[in-house]
């Protein structure tokens, strides 16, 4: 047993982050939210076991009644087997099921839950049964069922893709208890890099048809260092996922100066307002498997992204070190 | 007494680099430190590869990167993150960026065609090391689109290995020196066990490339280089 415990193969992190807000309509507070992220692993030729453990602690501090919180909690992120043939791959248990391409806003996302701000955002698995059975090396077959008590209200889905002329494309079907979607998805080059997600959805609760899409270029300078993209995302749906907006313009530029220091700089404009969220981080690598950075939010504008309306700014000193 | 002299012509010499050099299969473990102003990352990976469509799949073990995973097919890389579970293609315009922050570009990885395609040669002056005589071999591009226009390569005279690269631009600008240490006989393959590469618009800067096991034309199973083998 005991030989078993450590032939495991054990990785993860251990971060801290040290939060200073500026809330709109009080003082000035610190927080301070510690987690340790232990990931548990065994693979052999047919199996794959996997274990997302998160342990936080967060603890607030008020300089002006001089007062301490702690809170602690424990996640399980992700907890499952994944069995592997040549021709296919299983997979049963708490996972994530990722559908379409991984970017923000992707229309084919389980799901989904957009939080502009939040720097703490970790996904949470799926408790479900996924597959992959594979066409040819380039080319494959997803398949996802969540399960619910009621069958009606589980989710189901499937993404067959492929690459044709070096552009990565998909087919994605979606069913869950309130919509039925269908859509394809994009990503290659033409000498900028392209994407674009398309998602046509029927909603069964109130019969109508909505379309939602997000498509982007990139490129990048100084042979990959400079980096920088634009996204643009619409939804006919104007009340989704809780946004307030049915239109937002995503930019990033990334400098990555070397594998030790790199800049990022990010935008999220709502569209109708023009209101604008300044996203930034600065991450210094000070020793071998320690990272050091400092993030910040600030919101402009007089729409969704205002001081006032966001209600606050805020300044975040992360370090982490990875084992 | 008769002596008959034989010289290699400088394609002569570079088609020997090229049969150490290009393989069918190849399988390693290697480990790729990187150094900057002091300060250095050590990563471990392991390494497959097939000349054969020109394929490579390459796994990262060292903890903290455990489970990142490349996949080149042709022309084209995918990397798997095990933190997301799941796959993104690498556009063409990052190939040129360095893998995993190291000297080492996608594109030196990707570039997989022998040199006698890519470029022509010229053999120069011999030149002396420590005591021993190795050709001096330039190459220039015969195509506009590659990586480094022109190649100088030192190269030992007995095993048909290059112990020194310089990479130029097409304006003459050296951008990169790569340093090959302990070449060893497999099998009739004279390869190095270590590649030292400065990047040298990069100040304080190198990354070495160690093997720590290296086979070459070993049976590679075609199921290692899969999209759904990114995620097992």
């Amino acid at each position: 047993m005991i030989i078993f415990f450590i032939s495991l193969n054990y990785n993860g992190y251990l971060r801290n982050d040290a939060v200073l807000k500026f809330p709109l309509n009080n003082y000035p507070y610190y927080r301070n939210l510690m987690e340790l992220k232990l990931v548990i692993s065994e693979k052999d030729e047919n199996t794959l076991l996997y274990l997302d453990l998160r342990n936080n602690m967060l603890g607030f501090f008020s300089v002006m009644n001089s007062s301490t919180e702690y809170f602690f909690s424990e996640s399980i992120k992700r907890a499952f087997i994944r069995l592997f043939k040549r021709e296919y791959t299983l997979t049963i248990g708490k996972q994530y099921i990722n559908l379409g391409l991984p970017v923000l806003f992707n229309p084919f996302e389980i799901d989904k839950s957009i939080v502009f701000t939040d720097f703490y955002y970790t996904k949470e698995g799926i408790f479900g049964f996924s597959s992959e059975v594979m066409v040819n090396p380039e080319s494959g077959f997803k398949f996802f069922l969540k399960p619910e008590y009621f069958i009606k209200n589980s989710d189901a889905g499937f993404d067959l893709y492929t690459n044709i002329s070096s552009f990565d494309i998909g087919l994605v079907v979606i069913r869950d208890k309130t919509n039925i979607s269908g859509g394809i998805y994009l990503k290659g080059d033409l000498i900028i890099g392209i994407n674009t997600s398309n998602r046509i959805y029927y909603n069964k609760l109130d019969k109508s048809y909505n379309f939602e899409s997000l498509s982007g270029f990139d490129y990048s300078f100084f042979e990959g260092k400079l980096f920088f993209g634009t996204s643009f995302y619409y939804n006919k749906n104007e009340n989704y996922f809780g946004l307030k907006s049915n239109k937002y313009l995503y930019n990033f530029i990334t400098y990555n100066q070397n594998e030790f220091l790199n800049y990022s700089f990010n935008t999220i404009t709502n569209f109708d307002d023009l209101s604008t969220l300044f996203i930034s981080s600065i991450t210094y690598n000070i020793f071998e498997k320690t990272t050091a950075s400092v993030l910040s939010i600030i919101p402009s504008g007089y729409g969704e992204f205002s001081y006032d309306k966001f209600g606050e700014f805020l300044i975040i000193l992360r370090i982490e070190r990875r084992f | 007494m008769l002596i008959l002299f034989f010289s290699l012509t400088s394609d002569e010499i570079l088609k020997k680099i090229d049969d150490n050099f290009v393989f069918n299969t190849i399988k390693a473990n290697a480990t790729m430190t990187i150094e900057r102003d002091g300060k250095k990352l050590v990563k471990e990976f392991i390494l497959f590869g097939k000349k054969d469509g020109n394929r490579f799949f390459i796994e990262f073990i060292n903890s903290e990167d455990r489970g990142v995973k490349y996949l080149k097919i042709g022309n084209e890389l995918w990397i798997y993150f095990p933190d997301a579970d799941d796959i993104m293609k690498i556009s063409g315009h990052m190939l040129r960026q360095g893998m995993m922050g190291s000297d080492i570009s996608y594109e030196d990885i990707l570039s997989d065609e022998e040199l006698r395609q890519k470029y022509t040669s010229e053999l120069k002056n011999d030149t002396i090391i420590d005591d021993k005589e190795y050709f001096v071999l330039e190459l220039t591009a015969k195509k506009e689109d590659v990586s480094y226009y022109k190649e100088r390569l030192i190269v030992d005279k007995n095993m048909y290995a290059p112990v020194e690269i310089e990479l130029f631009t097409k304006s003459g600008r050296m951008i990169k020196k790569i340093i090959q240490e302990r070449i060893k006989n497999f099998d009739g393959r004279y390869f190095p066990e270590r590649i030292i590469i400065f990047d040298l618009r990069r100040k304080n800067s190198k990354t070495s490339l160690e093997y720590n096991e290296l086979k070459f034309d070993i049976l590679v199973k075609d199921d290692v280089f899969t999209k759904q083998n990114l995620k097992r």
